[in-house]
């Protein structure tokens, strides 16, 4: 089950160049290509003749012609030519889907086009900001419904376990954690007091000792996260606290796009308020988080399988509140989307 | 839902003292004021403007008492005696009889009787650390704490202050010749009324201020741009419609503090849960409220069917699946957060109030124990 009334990453725009894009979203085949104005359209993927992929035909100025047939689409999903035919049908048309350029990202819209209102895409703090440094974002499929990786960006508690030789340390093992339901989303956090800093923060931080570590994981329905992370000197931090000017901000973005119920498409990248312009910095930050991040790949597609096959119950600790708060909630969203939809029949 | 759940530690004595009728003054169709002192000429215990009494209240056929929750309307100034004002109540739902408490204390309760009550209590106050404009809201007999907070605004305070009232009309409109006075009393203070259906006599005196009920136009004219504390109480369905324009016109959820009459509910559908700074979680004020409320006084009694004991309750037990284990009882469990399910028990009779929402609705007659606290004696098949 998909929340459909939502923008949802297609592709990073360098994707797609001079030549037709087939991607999958919430199950449905999707072209994506580039009109000769640089402008990307998004058309269902399947000419409504004989179902043929229209990724296999040709691109054709503004509009995309069926490798079997000849006929013609322009990027609203209009039929522009059915050759030998003089009256075109107007059943003749595939989808069109909103598209929009933003961060770097292709944001699709899944949902009634004239809901699609750009100011809705996920909001990144410190975009364009001169004094933040980005490393631009990676990509990978992983073999796992979406919602097992809103799970895991819900949980800090995991990377004491999963991440072990970066994001975490025996720190992250025990400290409490608290769940806020907010407006938009779920957001699972805690503060650590006077504790080592985990391997992967360590080298960047510009202070000695230990440190007040915040872990602040945030998913916006339906699947997008911000997470947080915050290193400051040992009995500086603390929520609401005026934070020292050497303390390390991280914010990692993580959009997920479901391709169907059993593939998810990850996006990211991350923002860190050091180094703006060092690409060492930016490669080694890129090499860490991908590393990292086929750390949960292997657990996510296990716990995907796992699930899928289990011969006895699983169980559900507090650590899941949060996760599972956002899972109740996501599913009233679709639930109330599918009520909205039969309103309007 | 925390509502419910916070309420327990927000003053009270958890002991019930003695309150005599001093007067009795019909406000209007509906409500009736009473003044009450202590009985043994003691004095009262402060209160801050928005709090309650819990009124314990014997049943007509002698087999027992309930309790309810009463704002108190007064001023918190004035500490000889506190004043509630009670609504007539039809009958909430189809289980219990229409008004049982205020058709009591509207008929049967006279000048000089004493009646059992504790408090005050409750969290949904007029937070005075605050140096912000306020607008108090209210629906109905909802106007009780906000005359209260009035009353303090209005004596100890420069703070800007607008009163908007919804109501019927002239005829079930309480309190309001009080309410006039007091903003007249200093510059920065406006009342507006707000009568649904006027009557004739309504018309001809221009006893009210707009037609209609209060939407976002009405809001938009009346609020001038500024970041106000916003305290909204009600019926339900008034502080749905509300509490959505407020949100609508941009005002924080944090800004916002609100106290249901009748039964609690979930404001913010988007939020199932009020973050942790919304600064009134007190549960439902009674009136129209068809459960009794929680009560302190060690008096709720919890018995367990399968092996046998009972035994009462701690007030200062986190959950009732705490509580069993502190009997010597071992129910299964996981999360231990409302979320698993594990601990769900058949409930034989009684009540319960969660102050953690369930995360899946419960079948009748099941609780969770693990985020859930006892408002009245309990039988669970345990």
């Amino acid at each position: 089950m998909y929340l459909r009334n939502s923008w949802y990453v297609a592709a990073w725009d360098n994707e797609v160049g001079a030549g037709l894009v087939p991607v999958k979203i919430l199950g449905e085949e999707i072209v994506l290509y580039r009109r000769t104005d640089g402008q990307v359209a998004a058309l269902e993927n399947a000419c409504p003749h004989r179902k043929l992929p229209l990724s296999m035909g040709r691109i054709k100025g503004d509009t995309v012609e069926c490798g079997y047939h000849g006929l013609t689409f322009d990027s609203t999903g209009t039929c522009t030519r059915v050759p030998g035919v003089e009256k075109i049908p107007h059943v003749a048309c595939v989808r069109s889907y909103p598209i929009h350029e933003r961060y770097g990202l292709l944001w699709i819209w899944m949902g009634q086009a004239e809901k699609a209102d750009p100011d809705k895409i996920f909001k990144v703090e410190h975009w364009g900001d001169p004094a933040w440094g980005i490393n631009r974002g990676d990509s990978m499929a992983i073999a796992c419904n979406y919602l097992y990786m809103t799970d895991n960006l819900l949980d800090p508690s995991h990377v004491a376990w999963v991440h072990q030789t970066s994001f975490g340390n025996a720190a992250a093992e025990e400290a409490p954690l608290e769940t806020t339901i907010g407006e938009h989303g779920v957001t699972v956090w805690r503060w650590m007091i006077d504790v080592v800093p985990a391997p992967f923060y360590a080298p960047y931080l510009q202070f000695k000792g230990n440190c007040d570590r915040k872990q602040h994981y945030e998913v916006h329905y339906p699947s997008h996260a911000i997470i947080r992370a915050i290193f400051a000197p040992a009995h500086s931090g603390g929520e609401g606290k005026v934070l020292p000017a050497e303390t390390f901000l991280m914010d990692s973005y993580n959009f997920m796009t479901p391709v169907d119920e059993n593939t998810t498409k990850y996006y990211w990248f991350q923002m860190r308020n050091f180094a703006p312009d060092d690409p060492k910095v930016s490669a080694e930050f890129a090499a860490s988080v991908r590393g990292a991040f086929d750390e949960d790949r292997a657990v996510l597609t296990a716990v995907h399988q796992g699930m899928a096959n289990k011969k006895t119950p699983n169980l559900d600790l507090k650590i899941d509140v949060g996760p599972l708060r956002f899972r109740r909630n996501l599913a009233r969203l679709i639930e109330a989307e599918g009520v909205g939809e039969l309103a309007a029949q | 839902m925390t509502m419910a759940g916070t309420q327990a530690h927000e003053g009270g004595t958890g002991r019930f003292g003695q309150l005599r009728v001093v007067a009795k003054t019909v406000e209007s169709s509906l409500i009736t004021s009473f003044l009450l002192e202590a009985a043994d000429g003691s004095a009262l215990p402060a209160f801050r403007p928005g709090q309650f009494l819990v009124l314990k209240v014997p049943v007509p056929n002698g087999t027992g008492h309930v309790l309810r929750n009463y704002s108190l309307s007064g001023s918190p100034d004035v500490l000889a005696r506190y004043r509630i004002s009670v609504k007539r109540e039809g009958a909430p739902d189809p289980d219990v009889p229409a008004g049982l408490v205020s058709a009591h204390l509207h008929d049967s309760v006279a000048v000089g009787d004493v009646i059992a009550a504790e408090g005050p209590r409750g969290a949904f106050v007029l937070d005075e650390t605050s140096g912000r404009p306020v607008v108090l809201l209210s629906g109905g007999v909802g106007l009780t704490p906000m005359v209260a907070m009035l009353h303090r605004l209005t004596a100890g305070s420069r703070r800007r202050c607008l009163f908007v009232h919804a109501c019927e009309n002239g005829v079930v409109h309480a309190l309001r010749e009080e309410v006039e006075a007091l903003v007249a009393q200093r510059p920065g203070l406006t009342a507006h009324f707000c009568y649904r259906s006027p009557t004739e006599a309504d018309r001809a005196s221009r006893r009210y201020d707009t037609e209609g009920v209060i939407d976002k136009a009405l809001l938009q004219q009346l609020l001038c741009l500024d970041d106000y504390d916003v305290y909204l109480c009600g019926p339900p369905p008034f502080m749905k419609a509300v509490y959505g324009t407020l949100r609508d016109l941009g005002v924080a959820r944090d800004r916002i503090a609100y106290e249901f009459f009748g039964p609690a509910t979930v404001l913010d559908a988007e939020a199932a849960k009020p973050e942790a700074q919304v600064p009134a979680q007190a549960p439902a004020q009674a009136p129209a409220q068809a459960r009794p409320v929680v009560a302190l006084t060690g008096a709720v009694s919890v018995e367990f069917t399968k092996s046998g004991g009972r035994a009462d309750w701690k007030p200062d037990s986190h959950s009732l699946l705490d509580f069993a284990e502190a009997q010597g009882l071992k129910p299964e469990f996981s999360c231990r957060a409302g979320i698993c399910g594990t601990c769900v028990t058949r409930i034989t009779s009684g009540e319960v109030e969660y102050f953690e929402e369930p995360l899946e609705e419960l079948a009748p007659g099941e609780v969770l124990l693990c985020c859930s606290r006892p408002t009245t004696d309990v039988v669970l098949e345990l």
